[in-house]
């Protein structure tokens, strides 16, 4: 519980501390408060048995950007609890942080930099894991209005509990976006990864059985692309995209394909505002094994499908009033198995 | 049926036909549509010339018979003679006054015509020098020189188009050359404060613009970081799925517009030529999905900026057609009373 005090108050004194020293003509800063109650059909996030809950969720977010010079400066900083009443396991403080920089180096070529960490820590089991992600990136722009953006990355995962699922990973990406007429936006991209796990190389003696090799490591490549379309038109922002990802392991089963068709969108109307979120997801393992090669500890990093629509009022100039509801289909820690759970939530938020 | 290479070939060459013809085509209708184009533009400005040169003569006349008044009424108590005289002058006067209004109203819109056309005509030399530097881009050697050679004359030509143009400023003199001269009648008064009141016109309709797009601006912001906030939710709380993750970079993404030296923060786009376009037109030309979040809010303020300046250039337009009017009330009494 200390541990949830310190960290709360860190964020305090981080949204106190942005408030006062921002200069007010180069920087901009908006705060969110959110404060929400959640129905969850399935906390343990169970194949089978699930078990329903009730949470409380608080989460603040602090945004900045501002230019100095002809420097572009972006700044993010979240901090989410989730604290459920009689299933205190489940109780989890998660920081998020991330920044990003643009140096013009001629009017049409940028280069840039982002970083992303995020830090999950759950207050009652030994789970935490601590996840980071830089990118660095030339934006060009060409003729036609076509914007190109391509850069190498590096991420890496890391459980302090748990060396099995930690991972360094390097990769190259290549974004290219052109407005399509008056409306439309077309975004192609494409990216490589390569997974050094710190898990050791298994060998299959049979179906069920396997055998760790000393010395030698799991590597995965991971490639992807895809394309992506956004519009907006009079109150309606809209996005719809298609993505397809390789992966080949040098660890048995771990070989799959993975067809991603993701949509979301906003639209407002007489003062509310509706948003939805949709991804589906279809992946296909290439070999025929039992299923228990646990891929990701944290199932929430192991997306599959999922809904999400929510609708939001505002109540006051600055406080608004949000009710969600979110329905998933995830893979379980167990590949190729799937759980299903249910929310449904209300939130105020205020804005300052 | 089988195909075989035989065939592969002659299809291809049948496209390779086709595509010639097609480039043949849209080649001779881009470069009939430019002929075309400088041709009635100079017809428009020959017509422009002729007129501007029969009110020189109409002006040179009524200045004659401006001072012929002056020196009839100064010599007064006139006799009978005298007295026919000055009203035949006056009558004259008045005559060349509305035929002065006549030449001025033909000028004003075949100006406008000119002007239309003229924006037609730069756009597409900036289009072919945007092409014709791409293509040498692409090339080596001598053939870039060569192409690159052909921009030459289309620059030249281009900026003195856009002398012409600013020298019209957008089909009517600019506000500041329209002052009343002794000599000038009270029909031509009446005629600059119509002009004035037009330009004002314009000067208003083009600040409302700027107002419906700064509102387009401000929604489209604000859907973006609606978006934005759902995507940090499901990012912290849930899945770090993908989807979310590129709508969240999108939103304050990529590659920002250059921040020029020019009057306004914001550039021209690439490969988009909008040399000595007002700051008004430059804002309403930018490409909002091209701008980052922190660009959109310079662009807001820049917009509701450029939309105070142009109201007030409105006002001040106002004024002096009012000022304008007045004189001509004045001056059509002071004839009154001479009657």
């Amino acid at each position: 519980m200390r541990r949830a005090l310190a960290y709360i108050l860190f964020a305090a004194g981080l949204a106190l501390a942005g408030e006062n020293t921002a200069p007010a003509a180069a920087w901009k800063m908006s705060h969110r408060l959110q404060a929400g109650w959640e129905q969850d059909s399935n906390v343990y996030e169970a194949l089978s048995g699930p078990r329903s809950g009730q949470d409380l969720r608080l989460l603040y977010e602090l945004r900045a950007g501002g230019h100095r010079g002809s420097r572009t400066f972006r700044l993010g900083y979240r901090s989410g609890g989730q604290f459920y009443s009689g299933l205190s396991r489940e109780n989890k403080l998660i920081q998020e942080a991330e920044a990003g920089v643009e140096l013009p180096l001629t009017p049409a070529l940028r280069l840039g930099w982002t970083g992303y960490g995020r830090i999950k820590l759950f207050l009652k089991r030994g789970e935490d894991y601590a996840f980071g992600r830089g990118q660095l990136y030339l934006g060009l722009r060409l003729p036609a209005r076509l914007l190109l953006k391509v850069g190498c990355s590096g991420e890496g995962l890391d459980y302090p509990g748990a060396r099995f699922y930690d991972y360094s990973a390097p990769g190259l990406f290549l974004q290219l976006q052109r407005p399509v007429g008056g409306r439309f936006v077309v975004s192609g991209h494409a990216s490589l990864q390569r997974l050094h796990y710190r898990r050791s190389l298994y060998q299959m003696v049979s179906r069920n059985e396997a055998f760790p090799l000393r010395d030698a490591y799991q590597r995965d490549r991971i490639a992807s692309g895809g394309l992506r379309v956004e519009a907006s038109w009079q109150g309606f922002l809209g996005q719809l995209g298609y993505r397809y990802e390789k992966s080949a392991s040098n660890a048995p089963g771990y070989d799959y394909g993975r067809s991603v068709l993701e949509a979301s969108f906003v639209q407002q109307l007489a003062g509310w505002y509706f948003r939805g979120v949709l991804t589906l997801q279809k992946k296909q393992y290439r070999d025929n094994l039992y299923p228990f090669w646990p891929l990701q500890l944290d199932t929430e990093q192991e997306e599959s499908n999922f809904l999400v629509a929510d609708l939001s009022r505002p109540l006051m100039e600055r406080i608004e009033l949000i009710l969600r509801a979110a329905w998933y289909r995830n893979e379980s820690p167990w590949a190729n198995l799937y759980y299903r759970k249910r929310l449904l939530s209300f939130h105020f938020e205020l804005r300052i | 049926m089988r195909l075989n290479l035989r065939h592969l070939q002659l299809y291809r060459h049948g496209l390779w036909l086709r595509l010639l013809l097609f480039l043949l085509c849209t080649g001779t209708a881009g470069l009939w549509g430019q002929t075309g184009l400088e041709r009635s533009y100079a017809e428009l400005q020959r017509q422009l010339l002729a007129l501007r040169q029969e009110n020189g003569a109409l002006m040179v006349a009524s200045d004659s018979l401006a001072l012929e008044i002056q020196q009839l009424k100064s010599s007064e108590p006139l006799s009978f003679f005298a007295r026919r005289r000055l009203e035949s002058a006056l009558r004259r006067a008045q005559e060349l006054a509305s035929r002065r209004e006549e030449n001025l109203s033909a000028q004003l819109g075949l100006q406008g015509e000119a002007a239309r056309l003229a924006v037609r005509l730069d756009d597409w030399y900036a289009a072919r020098i945007d092409s014709l530097l791409e293509a040498a881009g692409r090339m080596s050697g001598s053939q870039r020189q060569e192409t690159a050679a052909q921009v030459e004359p289309l620059r030249r030509r281009k900026a003195a188009l856009q002398e012409a143009l600013n020298s019209v400023a957008g089909a009517l003199p600019p506000p500041g050359a329209l002052n009343i001269r002794n000599t000038d009648t009270p029909g031509e008064i009446a005629a600059k404060a119509d002009l004035l009141r037009t330009r004002e016109g314009q000067v208003r309709a083009q600040a409302q613009l700027l107002e419906r797009r700064a509102g387009q601006v401000r929604q489209e912001s604000a859907l973006r970081k609606k978006m934005a906030d759902l995507v940090s939710d499901l990012s912290v709380f849930e899945q770090r799925d993908e989807t979310a993750q590129r709508v969240s970079r999108s939103e304050g993404s990529g590659v920002t517009t250059s921040t020029e030296k020019s009057g306004s923060s914001f550039g021209p786009e690439s490969g988009v030529l909008v040399e000595r376009a007002s700051p008004a037109d430059q804002l309403l030309r930018l490409d909002l999905r091209t701008l980052s979040a922190e660009d959109t809010d310079l662009l807001l303020r820049e917009l509701e900026g450029q939309r105070r300046v142009l109201l007030q250039r409105a006002d001040s337009l106002a004024t002096r057609a009012r000022s304008f009017d007045a004189e001509v009330e004045r001056l059509r009494d002071q004839l009154r009373l001479l009657h």
